[in-house]
């Protein structure tokens, strides 16, 4: 009994590492995507603008579930043949640069103007202004926002079910169908989801604390 | 084109500036001599802040000439980011870095655009702090310093490119009225070093004190310009009479 226990939190541990890992690449290329493109909608780059609207709103107005499955089932069709690994991160990556996308546009609008007139009245460039005055000030004020995000990307990390990729809740849907222990089994797997969903968050608290502006009420 | 010894230092010719079909700026005219100190003043809505931000092209303009120490520019071929080197400006919010330290707040710039190695710049920064009166507030965040403190921070920081000229857009209009001296105490040392200033303000004690010249500008254009006791004590636009009896000129 003891033994069957332990094989079992061993199998989900797995599971939890292969979770992790397709979460940690999606959150970091979603957030990636996130600063270029909203930094792009920020500077109204004409064009550029209209596409980037379209991927914002092709990817947050369709289940994340469909997006899967198009990945998965319809690229083949076009001679694009994703593994469900590859699938996952790239899912949960666009899906995920798509919010960040939003919630970054919206940090680099907060960033007080005169403080960028500022910097280019001294001569910086403007591209360098970015750099050093938008981008800093922006990213405390977006911490928040992206940390939701993060943490649903790795909730929804769970969907990856549908095509077959060895996460969490895939094993674990794989122990209950040989051992029929439903509730031990999907207990643990909330147990983990929670614990590492409360480990980002008090992170992100840890971060906003760290990068707080003193004396500023920003950033709070 | 060279600057001979009769060409002013700063000429601004014909300046307009429009907003859509809203025109600012109505053809401005004024010569800055090298280390003359010319305070603007004028009601709201006159042109003032718009004309101090074409100097260092903030503000682009409909028509004109800027000529600054013997060059147009705007004749599309001086580089913006090197004029403004030379214009140095400081605005009414301060609008320091909110990130960074009083010293970086100095630093930055210079480390960038001058490429000045850090132990230069922050020499120089200390520096200039220390001659603002803030030596002790290297280490300190902008929100973390009062008004008044800020806007000298701002001061020193925009001193740190070296600029040939000054700009100055309503710098104590935002400080309670005992920090506007400590703020003024500054811009009147400057003043005294031969910096050349054009000094947007309310402040007529500052503009007599201290103006060579006092401009007086109403719907973008220049009414009346000359010696600030002449234009404040005798002024010779009824335009001029009403605004300065609404002050304590």
């Amino acid at each position: 009994m003891q033994t069957d226990l332990m094989k079992e939190v061993t199998e989900l541990l797995s599971g939890l590492g292969n979770s992790l890992l397709i979460s940690a690449i999606g959150i970091l290329l979603g957030i990636g995507i996130g600063i270029v493109l909203g930094a792009i909608r920020h500077a109204r780059i004409p064009v550029a603008n209209i596409a980037i609207v379209g991927f914002v709103n092709a990817f947050r107005c369709t289940p994340l579930l469909v997006q899967i499955f198009l990945l998965f089932y319809a690229l083949p069709d076009i001679g694009i043949r994703l593994t469900p690994f590859e699938t996952s991160w790239l899912a949960l990556a666009l899906w995920g640069g798509a919010y960040q996308t939003e919630v970054f546009r919206a940090a680099f609008e907060a960033v007080p103007k005169g403080e960028v007139t500022a910097a280019r009245a001294l001569g910086l460039p403007a591209f360098q202004t970015f750099l050093d005055v938008t981008l800093p000030i922006a990213l405390r004020i977006a911490i928040t926002g992206a940390t939701t995000t993060a943490i649903t990307q790795f909730r929804s990390s769970s969907f990856m079910i549908v095509v077959g990729y060895q996460e969490l809740t895939y094993v674990a849907n794989r122990i209950v169908s040989d051992t029929f222990k439903v509730f031990e089994t999907f207990g643990i797997a909330c147990l983990m989801y929670l614990l590492i969903c409360s480990i980002l968050s008090a992170a992100s608290r840890a971060f906003e604390r760290r990068l707080l502006i003193p004396g500023l009420g920003v950033v709070k | 084109m060279s600057t001979g010894p009769a060409a002013p230092f700063l000429d601004l010719r014909d300046i307009r500036v429009s907003y859509g079909s809203n025109e600012v700026l109505k053809g401005v005219n004024l010569s800055v001599r090298q280390g003359e100190v010319v305070v603007i003043i004028g009601p709201s809505g006159s042109g003032k802040s718009s004309l101090l931000r074409t100097v260092n092209m903030l503000q682009p303009v409909t028509r004109g000439e800027i000529v600054l120490e013997g060059e147009d520019l705007l004749s599309g071929k001086q580089d913006v980011n090197k004029v403004r080197q030379r214009v140095g400006m400081v605005f009414q919010h301060y609008n320091l870095f909110p990130h960074l330290t009083v010293l970086k707040n100095l630093t930055l710039v210079p480390r960038r655009v001058l490429r000045e190695p850090t132990a230069e710049s922050e020499a120089r920064a200390r520096e200039l702090l220390a001659k603002v009166g803030l030596a002790d507030k290297v280490a300190s965040y902008p929100d973390q310093l009062s008004g008044g403190q800020q806007q000298r921070v701002a001061i020193a920081r925009a001193l740190m490119m070296r600029p040939h000229v000054m700009l100055f857009d309503e710098v104590t209009s935002a400080l309670d009225p005992q920090l506007v001296r400590e703020v003024l105490n500054v811009m009147k040392d400057l003043a005294r070093s031969g910096m050349t200033m054009l000094v947007v303000t309310h402040e007529m004690s500052f503009a007599r004190e201290v103006g060579d010249t006092l401009v007086f500008m109403a719907d973008g254009v220049v009414v009346e310009k000359g010696h600030p006791a002449d234009v404040l004590d005798r002024p010779s636009h009824d335009r001029t009479r009403q605004f300065l009896s609404h002050t304590d000129a």
